[in-house]
């Protein structure tokens, strides 16, 4: 291991602190205040991963709630004809905003430093404040609705808080954003080329880059809307009129972006258990490049004044286009496991199922533009989302699972994690299939509950079925984690999986890389 | 392949002294490209709200709404001296004049300064209203406020970077954190360039 020398502003989380030369330094505060005082990248990437996951449980409540609703389409039974709509924006503004989008920078803000080579991320006080913001933004959110607020909310002020809290909220996104590309960009050790990154690394620096863009304009749609709202004016902001011009952040190609780094999570994984190089990795980097510069859904946010945008080619080439660079990724993530050894750990089963379930969503997005299918406004609609942020789900689990000792620091039961695996697979395409089907037979997406069709009622109880098995699979991965915690004794920050990236290495002076997998060169050449 | 880790620590010659990452510069440039990214999503917003109304025979700007182009030009001419001034900065530094840097960068923050008061003198002349039907006062009000928060930051930006300096932390070797305040400047300066020209000269 190359260590000439340590970083002197190397904030070296592994390492044993030397007595004499802490001596007469202040101890780093410990509880709540080295928590809120935190810089290290690794606490702070614990608590987005673990806030996010408490946001998703709000989220895939009122999602419950909502599948119950829809078992009998006629009438309103579980929520009222006048909460339905706030509901729906709240399942949809917490799943993204709240969790999806946290949760990945929580892994990242984790695990990219270390796979740059860095003791710290770039900005470590921004990146905290940016947790922070987020964590009361997102408190705000709910609460806001709690109070009769948000999207279709009755009370004026509810909705004044809840325009206020998701600023707050998509400005700590994009600080963290700034920070994680940053880190990428800038803090990488000697020798490690953009093109030697970790596909982790490099799928977050793409994403990152699509995100500042995108929430960028999201964040001055906000600020427009407050205004208008605030003051009364309601030319662009009324109630009814909020969610329309959220729309497109939840919607392709925009969706797509949040599920940029599956692809890292899956170009990562797949040659460590198929215990080889990663085949065609050039490629591999090209298309989750392509696929990020085709999921950048910031030019369609007039949407909302211009529905006939879906219609125009250009929209209908991008959603076709975004299915290419997947398919490359796959042909070469297939190549890369024929041409080495599996072993069918629950890293790889969480891989594959989010590759798949990001394959679905795009073909379902693909097929959603087609205009003699009339898919549009319907159902569809949430099929796409379902299959993507699923997607984004299954590869964020998966990652925990996979990263383990760097954000649990003790393992989880193997047994217990291929099941969450199988059964978030399954919830997802339970989920996210009959919604397309649906769709087919023009069942209308929201809360229209006109036109029932036959059949609608079956498709929505599979629907329904699915959205419980995710949230199962949710407790399968909680139970696993207590369990985990209860039982097992920590662990060391060592190479369970013998990972090629510089993440496992145990290594903490100062690094120099000579290719894109410098554990695998080193375990080879000492054989 | 090689392999990629060697241990140098059992004699070999130490490695080369890894490039300073500009950390501070990159950042910066990346926060730079969201703020971009929201001027133009309400630019794009305004122009077409304008073309819609001015399509249906409306008329866009209020009649009783008065915008005299002068103190826009002349913020306008005051920015891009500050930009000067910037550059200005940047070169003392890095000739190690801290004297000529201090006044430079000073000077830099006063236009900034200057340019915050010369647009929230104008919102006293314009009689735009926030609550007008046509959501132009609105947008107006928005995009304007928010390059004033923008430039706001710029200043704070400018004078944090001057105390720094101050400091020592800068010198003709490592002069980062100015040039990242330089482009930070610059494109506020840019994006004031386009709001001056979508709303106050075309109208």
């Amino acid at each position: 291991m190359a260590m000439t020398e340590t970083r002197p502003d190397a904030e070296t989380e592994t390492a044993t602190p030397d007595p004499s030369a802490t001596a007469g330094l202040p101890r780093p505060a410990g509880g709540l205040a080295g928590l809120l005082g935190t810089g290290r990248h690794r606490s702070i990437g614990r608590l987005w991963v673990g806030t996010s996951l408490v946001f998703l449980v709000v989220s895939g409540g009122v999602g419950a709630a909502l599948g119950a609703e829809r078992l009998k389409p006629e009438t309103y039974n579980v929520l009222q004809k006048n909460n339905f709509a706030q509901a729906l924006s709240l399942h949809g503004v917490a799943g993204v905003f709240l969790f999806a989008l946290p949760i990945l920078i929580g892994l990242g803000t984790i695990v990219v430093p270390r796979q740059v080579g860095s003791h710290t991320i770039a900005f470590p006080r921004a990146a905290a404040a940016a947790y922070w913001t987020y964590l009361i933004g997102g408190a705000i959110v709910v609460v806001s609705y709690l109070i009769n607020g948000g999207p279709f909310g009755g009370n004026q002020q509810g909705v004044d808080l809840f325009l206020a809290s998701l600023a707050m909220v998509v400005l700590a996104l994009l600080l963290a954003s700034v920070c994680i590309a940053t880190t990428v960009l800038a803090l990488r050790v000697p020798g490690l080329t953009l093109a030697r990154v970790p596909m982790f690394a490099w799928s977050m620096l793409v994403a990152a880059t699509i995100w500042i863009a995108s929430l960028g304009l999201l964040f001055g749609v906000l600020v427009l809307l407050y205004v208008d709202h605030r003051y009364r004016v309601f030319v662009f902001g009324a109630n009814d009129q909020i969610a329309g011009w959220l729309r497109w952040t939840i919607t392709q190609p925009q969706v797509y972006a949040f599920a940029i780094p599956v692809l890292g999570f899956v170009g990562d994984v797949v040659p460590v258990f198929a215990s080889t190089r990663a085949r065609m990795r050039g490629i591999q980097l090209g298309a989750i490049g392509a696929f990020g510069a085709l999921s950048f859904g910031a030019w369609t946010f007039l949407s909302v004044q211009h529905p006939q945008l879906t219609r125009q080619t250009l929209y209908v080439g991008v959603a076709f286009a975004a299915l290419l660079p997947l398919l490359a990724f796959t042909a070469a993530v297939a190549e890369t496991l024929r041409a080495g050894r599996i072993r069918l750990s629950s890293p790889l089963l969480f891989a594959l199922s989010a590759l798949l379930m990001l394959l679905a969503g795009a073909a379902a997005g693909a097929a959603r533009v087609v205009d003699p299918l009339h898919l549009v406004g319907t159902t569809a609609d949430s099929s796409v989302i379902h299959y993507v942020l699923g997607a984004t789900a299954i590869a964020a689990v998966g990652a925990i699972h996979y990263w383990w000792p760097h954000v649990l620091t003790r393992p989880l039961g193997e047994g217990l994690a291929r099941l969450t695996a199988l059964v978030l697979l399954l919830g997802v395409i339970l989920l996210s299939l009959p919604d397309l089907a649906s769709g087919l037979i023009d069942e209308p997406a929201g809360s229209l509950y006109t036109n029932v069709r036959d059949g609608v009622a079956a498709l929505n109880a599979a629907s329904f079925a699915g959205g419980l098995l995710v949230l199962l699979a949710i407790v399968l991965f909680v139970v696993n984690l207590a369990v985990s915690m209860a039982r097992l004794p920590e662990g060391d920050i060592t190479d369970p999986w013998e990972g090629h990236t510089l993440e496992w290495t145990a290594d903490t002076g100062t690094l120099t890389v000579a290719s894109a997998t410098p554990l695998l060169d080193s375990r080879e050449g000492s054989t | 392949m090689a392999v990629a880790l060697a241990n140098d620590s059992l004699g070999a010659p130490p490695l080369a002294a890894p490039t300073r990452p500009r950390v501070l510069l990159i950042g910066t440039a990346l926060a730079c490209s969201g703020i971009v990214m929201a001027f133009a999503g309400l630019l794009g917003l305004y122009a077409e709200e304008r073309n819609a109304i001015v399509r249906d025979g409306g008329k866009w700007i209020p009649k009783d709404v008065v915008i005299d182009l002068t103190p826009f030009n002349v913020a306008l001419v005051g920015l891009i001296i500050s930009l000067v001034v910037l550059h200005w900065a940047v070169y003392a530094v890095a000739n190690e004049d801290r004297p000529r840097a201090y006044l430079a960068l000073g000077l830099a923050a006063l236009l900034g300064a200057a340019y915050i008061n010369s647009v929230a003198f104008s919102y006293t002349q314009m009689n735009f209203t926030v609550d007008d039907p046509t959501g132009v006062g609105l947008l107006v009000y928005v995009i304007t406020g928010l390059h004033l928060a923008m430039a706001g930051a710029g200043v704070v930006f400018i004078a944090l970077m001057a105390f720094r300096t101050l400091g020592g932390q800068y010198s003709g070797r490592d002069r980062e954190g100015i040039v990242a305040a330089l482009l930070y400047w610059y494109v506020t300066v840019a994006v004031y360039a386009v709001i001056w020209f979508t709303i106050f000269v075309t109208k």
